[in-house]
Order: structure tokens, then sequence, then C-alpha cells
């Protein structure tokens, strides 16, 4: 900030940007900010939108009604709990596969395929699978068993049900950040992994030292991606709740977006729910913050 | 070639976006506001949807005409199939009769219409008309959501006349009209008649949750299954609960003795293993479990006569009143549709005369049973029912014992907070909560004077 | 002796991995032959019926459906390839003051949850009289800022000596992008149309929010619409989530192939 920025523009560049960029940027003025803005100003009225008229300032009520509810800052708890874990186990799976895929195999196209399933389809569909897998004695509890979990019916369990979700959210989104890799891994030109070899640098060498660093900007990319989307996990949570309210069993799957759906739909506490993820939004964008101030990278 | 095609198309949506993001700073963006003027800003949609199918520009002319009579289109909101069907078919004469066009908006599910439904008023886009039972409807009435139909009532445009009185009642708060009910559900207690004989369980069926524990206490010894399915949700518990002489009576009841006993009690047959639920199975709902005869009897209503004849028809079943707990005389829910008219209606009176029309006529009870095999809420069409559907006949005799739901306000939060609380005891091993712990804490939170 | 041995746990590992990933999905297709009865039991082969797929085509508008689904997918992903490319190459690529700041802006507000916004938008839709029809599934939809930021990573990869020598052989800017750098961004365009086909295609909460009509539903919502008041008919959803499904595969397996190794590396030599 304090440097004298150095850098010359020139007209035909800036202007090329400035085309470039303007329909995107309208379009997210238009079809984002607006609208979230208008959202976020609720956050400091109890407003509802059946009666407009009804609507009353009430300054930082609601956020001060936030944190001494428990279910919303149980909600919170979950939601950095789930972040943490999903973001490691899916960018460390998705990159392994990638890699695996990247080499000379055959049938290529076939598990490029089936990996790439699982995220076509529908969660409703997938929790289906994954409701009855880990009933109380089903094959999946059983196996898990192995490692010393209970047999009990994980999505009725406080305990078990949000590793379910993690483990259903993992399975599905595993293929979208395969895709992310694998069209990153497509830079490396494949005459670096030669010259590597004749160096004598084994598989796991050059995966190392040359795979990882080439593909930083592809990981930066899933990494954030990774905690914006896992962030925002809703549908895998409102599969297995099905008819009981969202987060079942007694709120152990809540997050701040199930949190923020039921308080603005269900509800209709418009208000409470905007200033709910007001509340997640501010303790990103301090996350973000801190996390430029430690590294200074992102390209 | 293909990149000067590139370059006209991007040229083109560049403008369009400019001028749309023009549009949205020329419109004030403040929100809160009745947004009853959607129609009038319709110009910007004649540049940027030109070229749409015909179809489209046709219905919104229509909306845009806004004289009274002749032409008008109201809508009416519905979701599931059955329902959409009989509310088809019952205001069929509609248009050829009143000259008001009908047409229809579906919603996916009963929570994907109430979820859109603030939004819809705020945007001018809601239905005028739709059907809503006497469940969460006091949060909605509270909102402001309903349009009272009182003057209608009073000045005879809307005729109730054989209205069921406890229907009536049910829709009538503090002395306002907010809904026309035209169907009729009591709760009741199925029992899968095939696997009660087969289980050789005798010819009296159980009148009191005493003698349903007894088999259950069977049921578990000879077969070593769960005998009753109970779906953790607000419509079961509440049978239950009103059973043993409880109920909410809008919040000012929570606390009662009799509640505190009916959740024990459930908590207490579940702990020995005599209770299923639909979730422990993988199953979605109560009907499931009962179709794949996983358990003998659950509390439910005459839609299950419906989805076994289609699913599982070799099932007999037989409808037995909710059984008596406690010093309760038991009795279920009233479970009652009523056609209810939404604020900001761009046609408030022909909203009234529509919902006359098929309130006066034989239309919307018949469909109500032909289609659905629900009892009306007419009284002189429950005769028409029992020649209809012979099965079902004893429903009409259990109706009197019924009470409504009578959640309070806060409707959905508590039923929410009710199931999480049950929930939590009854699937946590550890949990040492009482019956009288959740209604205490429930009455604390959602309680009325 | 040890190649082999790596080669075979190779194979192994990715046969396993692809078991994980395939058997919830077989699960799902075996029960989409299921009468509703036998849903999530373990029924014998003379129960398997077709009848839920019949049922669904001769029941619901299925055909109308898979035609608006098809649609809004292809205007979507149009979209996605042109307009968020251009702007992830020129926050990658081109100097212009305020880059930062407007890659912060887009990338903090990929965080607001869309739960949050999407009243406003139905809102605004409506005032546009778009609400209904295929437009308010579309058009807010055409440049979705997770793509924008994909592009920006991809294109930081492509080196800026290819960029210089395209410069001075007196191509514009613009037209360093469209003639060399979209040519050789196969794998990036490939798989923004993989992801965000997949994303519209099976997309719910927003047509089940912004449209009401029948005859404009999508797949995934009017596949929603076949249950009774009390009964979800399972066996019908999944039956539909077979059907929904097959499209967005064989997408895929076509999409796919632009994933070219060394793409890059040969545009520099050209």
């Amino acid at each position: 900030m304090g440097k004298k920025n150095k850098i010359k523009y020139k007209r035909a560049e800036v202007l090329t940007a400035i085309s470039f960029l303007l329909p995107a940027v309208l379009m997210w003025i238009y079809w984002f900010l607006i609208p979230a803005a208008k959202s976020m100003r609720l956050s400091f009225y109890e407003y509802s939108f059946i009666t407009p008229e009804r609507a009353r300032f009430v300054g930082l009520d609601n956020f001060k009604r936030l944190f001494s509810d428990n279910d919303f800052l149980k909600a919170l708890q979950h939601t950095f709990l789930m972040v943490a874990v999903v973001v490691a186990l899916i960018a460390i799976i998705a990159f392994l596969i990638a890699v695996l895929l990247d080499g000379k195999i055959k049938g290529k196209t076939f598990f490029r395929t089936v990996y790439y399933m699982p995220y076509v389809i529908s969660s409703v569909a997938v929790s289906i699978f994954f409701m009855y897998f880990f009933i109380k004695d089903g094959i999946g509890t059983k196996l898990f068993t192995l490692f010393g979990l209970d047999n009990t019916t994980w999505f009725t369990s406080t305990k078990y049900a949000l590793p379910l979700i993690i483990i259903i959210y993992v399975w599905q989104q595993i293929g979208f950040y395969m895709i992310l890799y694998i069209s990153g891994l497509q830079n490396i030109s494949a005459e670096l992994y030669e010259a590597a070899k004749i160096d004598g640098a084994n598989r796991a060498q050059s995966i190392l030292h040359i795979t990882l660093p080439l593909v930083k900007p592809t990981t930066y990319l899933v990494i954030t991606l990774g905690m914006i989307n896992a962030f925002q996990i809703f549908d895998q949570i409102a599969a297995i709740s099905k008819q009981s309210p969202l987060g079942s069993p007694a709120g152990a799957t809540s997050t701040v977006v199930t949190f923020l759906y039921q308080q603005s739909f269900s509800y209709m506490d418009m208000g409470y729910g905007s200033a709910a993820a007001m509340v997640l939004l501010g303790i990103i964008f301090l996350l973000s913050l801190l996390r430029t101030f430690i590294s200074k990278d992102g390209e | 070639m293909k990149k000067k095609l590139l370059k006209k198309i991007t040229g083109c949506i560049v403008c369009t976006s400019m001028l749309m993001g023009l549009a949205a700073c020329g419109s004030q963006p403040e929100a809160p506001e009745n947004t009853d003027n959607a129609e009038s800003s319709a110009a910007p949609e004649t540049e940027t949807a030109g070229a749409e199918d015909t179809e489209d520009t046709e219905t919104a002319v229509v909306e845009a005409n806004n004289e009274t009579g002749e032409g008008v289109t109201l809508t009416i909101g519905v979701w599931a199939d059955d329902e959409s069907k009989r509310l088809e078919k019952a205001f069929e004469g509609v248009e050829e009769d009143l000259g008001i066009h009908i047409e229809f908006l579906k919603y996916p599910s009963d929570s994907d219409f109430w979820d859109n439904i603030p939004a819809q008023i705020a945007a001018g886009t809601a239905p005028d008309i739709i059907s809503c039972t006497n469940e969460h409807y006091l949060q909605y009435i509270d909102q402001g959501l309903f349009e009272p139909l009182t003057d209608y009532v009073d000045s005879g445009v809307i005729n109730l006349d054989g209205t069921w009185a406890k229907a009536m009642d049910a829709w009538k708060i503090d002395d306002v009209v907010y809904g026309i009910p035209y169907a009729l559900n009591p709760g009741v207690f199925i029992v899968n008649n095939n696997m009660w004989e087969e289980f050789g369980l005798g010819d009296a069926y159980p009148t009191t949750w005493d003698e349903v524990l007894d088999i259950c206490k069977k049921v578990k010894e000879e077969h070593d299954m769960a005998a009753w399915c109970l779906n953790i949700q607000e419509y079961h518990l509440t049978n239950i609960a009103l059973s043993f002489g409880g109920g909410w009576d809008f919040g000012k009841n929570i606390g009662a003795k009799e509640n505190a006993d009916a959740i024990q009690f459930i908590i207490d047959a579940y702990k020995e293993g005599y209770i299923v639920t639909p979730t422990e199975l993988g199953l979605g709902g109560d009907m499931d479990v009962m179709i794949q005869q996983s358990a003998l009897f659950s509390t439910g209503g005459a839609w299950y006569q419906g989805g076994f004849a289609v699913e599982a028809p070799d099932i007999e079943l037989k409808y037995l009143p909710i059984p008596k707990g406690g010093s309760g005389n038991g009795g279920g829910t009233c479970h009652s549709a009523a056609l209810v008219a939404l604020k900001n209606s761009q046609h408030p009176e022909e909203v009234a005369k529509a919902i006359s029309y098929v309130a006066e006529g034989n239309k919307l009870y018949e469909a109500v049973v032909d289609v659905t095999e629900v009892i009306p809420a007419n009284e002189t069409y429950f005769d028409y029912y029992k020649e209809k559907v012979p099965a079902l006949t004893e429903l009409v005799g259990y109706l009197d014992n019924t009470t409504p739901f009578s959640y309070p306000t806060q409707s959905k939060k508590f039923a929410d907070s009710l199931i999480n609380m049950m929930q939590e005891t009854m699937f946590d091993e550890g949990s040492s909560i009482t019956g009288q712990d959740i209604v205490t804490q429930l009455a604390s939170e959602y309680g009325a004077e | 002796m040890k190649k082999k041995l790596l080669t075979f746990l190779m194979y192994f590992t990715l046969v396993a991995l692809a078991l994980i990933f395939l058997l919830p999905i077989l699960y799902v297709f075996y029960n989409a032959l299921l009468p509703y009865r036998y849903v999530q039991t373990w029924a014998p082969i003379s129960v398997w019926t077709l009848d839920n797929f019949k049922e669904l085509f001769t029941q619901y508008p299925i055909l109308r459906w898979y035609w608006n689904t098809f649609l809004s997918t292809v205007i979507v992903v149009a979209g996605n390839l042109i307009f968020p490319t251009m702007a992830g190459y020129a926050l990658a690529k081109l100097k212009f003051p305020g880059k930062k700041v407007i890659f912060g802006c887009l990338l903090l507000s990929m965080m607001v949850p869309f739960q949050l916004t999407m009243i406003q938008m139905y809102i605004q839709l409506a005032k546009l009289n778009m609400h209904n029809t295929i437009w308010a599934i579309t058009l807010p939809f055409l440049s979705q800022t997770m793509f924008l930021f994909m592009s920006r990573q991809f294109f930081f990869a492509v080196p800026n000596e290819l960029l210089e020598a395209a410069r001075i052989d007196g191509l514009s800017h613009a037209g360093v992008f469209f003639r060399i750098v979209a040519p050789i961004s196969k794998p990036l365009f490939a798989s923004i149309a993989i992801l965000n086909f997949t994303g519209t295609w099976n997309s719910y909460m927003v047509p089940a929010t912004f449209i009401n009509k029948v005859d404009q539903f999508t797949l995934v919502v009017g596949l929603q619409t076949v249950n009774m008041t009390y009964f979800k008919k399972t066996n019908l959803t999944l039956a539909g989530v077979v059907l929904l499904s097959f499209p967005v595969i064989l997408f895929f397996i076509c999409t796919q192939k632009e994933f070219v190794k060394g793409a890059m590396s040969s545009g520099i030599k050209a």
C-alpha cells in the first residue's frame, strides 16, 4: 500500500480489459450485488416478506440474539468442523485420483466417467443408498465397526449423523474437484517428467517435485472453491433430514445455511436469517484476510 | 467466420446486459415495499424477452388486463398430485359459467410451497387461491397472509350451510373466517389386518394404549419385531397427546400433565423396543413402513386407503379410533383442508365468486370423495361418502371425538423443537430426558396465556 | 518385477475406487426397477419391472421437461463459456487498475449463500415479468463467478512469452485471446462445460423457486411433483434419477476427450 505504484497501464490493454470484464461484472452487479445488498440490509430489521409494512428497524438486535442462540452457535461449530474435514479430504483424494488417471492407463475414459458419476446423481437418490448402507446392522455400519465404531443407525444418531453427511458429501463432490485437477494437469508437459526420469527421480519424487509445484494455481482453486462450497453444504443435509426438520436428528447436522434457511423460510424471520449469513460472511472475510496476510500469493 | 459471429453475439449480449444494468440503477433499490406494481413495470420485458414463444406473452397480456369481470385469470397454488387433481376437477366449470379463467401453479412439495409463498407475495406473483390445512395455518394467519372472507360469508356471497361445525370453528378465528373447509380427515389408528390375523392376535382390537402395549410385547416376544410404527412428526405426536386427553390449545395447554404422560409413554415404549421409526429403516414415512409390512400398526389418516389401493392392494387395513390413553377419552386430530384466499390478490371479488361457486355446487365435495376418498367437510355429503367409499365408512363416526391441531402461533418452530427433543430423547441412549422435561421446556418457549 | 507390482497396485486402486463410486449408483438403478413396496429391500428378480419408467412417461410430460432442461442448460453453458472466461483472462493476464479489488469482491461474493439472495433475485425477475419462463432460470446464471475464478487460475499457466510473441506479430489484446489463448485452452472450456452442464441440469432450488407452471418445469423439479401429499413414491423418484442422469453422463463421456495432454506446450511451439 505504501509503495508507489510503478506499473504503467497501456490504454489499449486497459480498454480490452474493461470490455472483457464488463459483461461479467454488469451481470454480477445486477444478479448478485443488488439482491445481496437488499437481503443483507434486512439483517437490521425485523422483517417478513408477507407484511413488509410491519418491518421494524432493530439495529443490531438480530446479531445480539444470534450470539446467545445455542442453535446458531451449534450450527456455526458444525459448519467449521465440516469445512475443515471436507476440504482436506477432498483436496488430497481428488489430487491423487487425478494423478493416477494422468498416467498411461487403459480404460481412462471409463474410470474418469465412473469417478465423476456421483457428482451427477442427485443427493436425494444418493442419500437413499447411504441411509440403507449405514442402518443398524447395515453393510457400511458393520464395516466401520471393524474400526471400533458403534453398530447403530448413523443418521438417527446424534454422534454419527455429521460424519455420515461428510462421507456423502466427499463421495459426491470428489468428481468435481477431480475435473479441476485433471484440467490443471494438462498444462504440465510430459517432457518435464521425462527429464526427471533421466535424472533418476522415481514416480513419488516427480509428483512431489514437479506435479505439486506446477499445479499450485489449481490447488489454490480447489482449496478455495472447496471451502466456499463446503460452507454452503445444504442438499445432502436436506436429503438426510427427509420429512424431519432440517438438521435432524436433534440439530446434529445443522449448519449456518440450514439455520439461515429455517429462520428465513420456515419461520419467516427474514432479518434473523440474514443476520446469520452476515456473521458467517464476516468470519470468512476475516479468515481470508488472515490467509492473505500469512501467504501473499494466490497465483 | 466463427469469430465474427462470436463477436457479434458478444456485442449484442454486452448491450443487453448494459441495458439491464441501467434498468437496475433506475429502479429504486429499496426492497421493503409493497410490490403491487409488479405488473406496471412490464416495459423492460419486451426488449429482453422479445422473441419468446407466444404462449408466455399471451399469459402476460391476460394478466396485465386488469378489468374486472370477463377475462380475469385466477391462479390456484397446489403441490401434490392427488390434491391438484381434485382441485382441477372441482374448478372445472368455473371458466364456462363465470367466465373466470383458472390457472394452476404447481409446487414440487408443500415445503417448497410454503417456503416460496413469502417471496411471491412480495413479488406480486403469489396464487390467488390455495388449499391449506388447519395444521400450520396460525402462523400465516398471524402474518396476515390469508385474506379474511367474513364479508363474503356475511353478505351471502359464500354460502356455508351444511359445513361441518367443528371444521368451521377451526377456520374461524376471533370471529374472522379465513378459509372455507372442504375436506376432513380424522386421525385414526391403522392396523395391518393380514399381519394381525397371521400373528393370531384375536378378535378384539385395542381400544386403549395399554392394550396396544400388550400386543407390542407379544409381537416382540414371538416375532422379534417392533409392532408400532411411529413417525416422529408433529401430526402423529399430536394425535397421541390428544388421545391422552392433552393437546396444545394454541399454546395454552402445552405444559399439561396429559401431554407429559403421552410423551413419556412414547419414550418408554421406544426404549422397550416396541416402536420402529421410518428413519431407522431408511424410509421416508410411516406409510412406507406399513406398505412394506415392517410394522403392524401406525397412526395415520384416510390417505392410507389410496396409497395401499395402488401399491399394496392385497393388504387389508383396519381403521380404528386412536386408542385411549391415561384418563383421556381417545379421539385424535381433526385435520381439515380449506380453500383460502391469499392477500394482495388482484381480483378479490372474483376469488370470492369462484370459491362460492365450487362450495355451493356439488363439484368440490364430490371431487374430494371421488378423487381422494376423503370425507367432504359438508354434512350433506357424508352419505355420499359412505356410499362411495364403503371401506372407510367408520371414519365419519370418529369425527365427533376429534380435536383440531391447535398448535401455538409459531407452529413450525414449535413442531421442529418438539421433534428435535423427541429425537434427542429417543435416539440418544444415554438420555434421561422425561416427557415432563419436554413439555415444560416447550411451554416456556411457546406457551401462551 | 517391481514395475509390474506397481502397475498391479495402480489398477487395483483404480478398480477398488471405481467400486466405491459405482455401488451406490447401481443401488439407485436397482431400486428404480422395483415396485414401491419392495424399495430398500432385497427383492427377487421376478418382481423387477420397468413399470416405473412407463408410469413416468405416460402420466407426466417428461419429454417436455427434458426439452426445457436441455434448452436452459445449453443457454447457460454457452454463456458461461464466454463471459467468465473473458473476464478471467483479463484478471489473469491484462494489466489495468483496480484488478485486485475487483477480484477480491468477486471472490468474497461467492461465499454468500445462494439461499440469502434467492428471494430478492426472484422479486427482480418478477418485476421483469420473467418468472415462470425459461429466462428466469437462465439469464441470472449466464456468468457464474466460480467459472471466472477457474478461468483466472487456468490462464495463469499460459506462458507470457506466448502472448508477447503474438503481440509482436501484430495481434490486438482481444486477438491474442480469441486466436491464440482460446484455441489452446480446451481443457478449461471442457471442464467449464462439464461442470456447468451438470450443475445446471441438476439444479433444483432455482427452478423450483422461479417456475410454477407445469409445462415450464425442468426435469428435476417435475420429477419431484410425482409424489402424493402423504407419501413419496421413492421408486418413481429413483426411476426419474436414472432418466435424469443419462444425458449428463453421455455429455461427460463426449466432452472429457478434450482433456488433451500438453495442449499448452504445443501452443508455445506453434
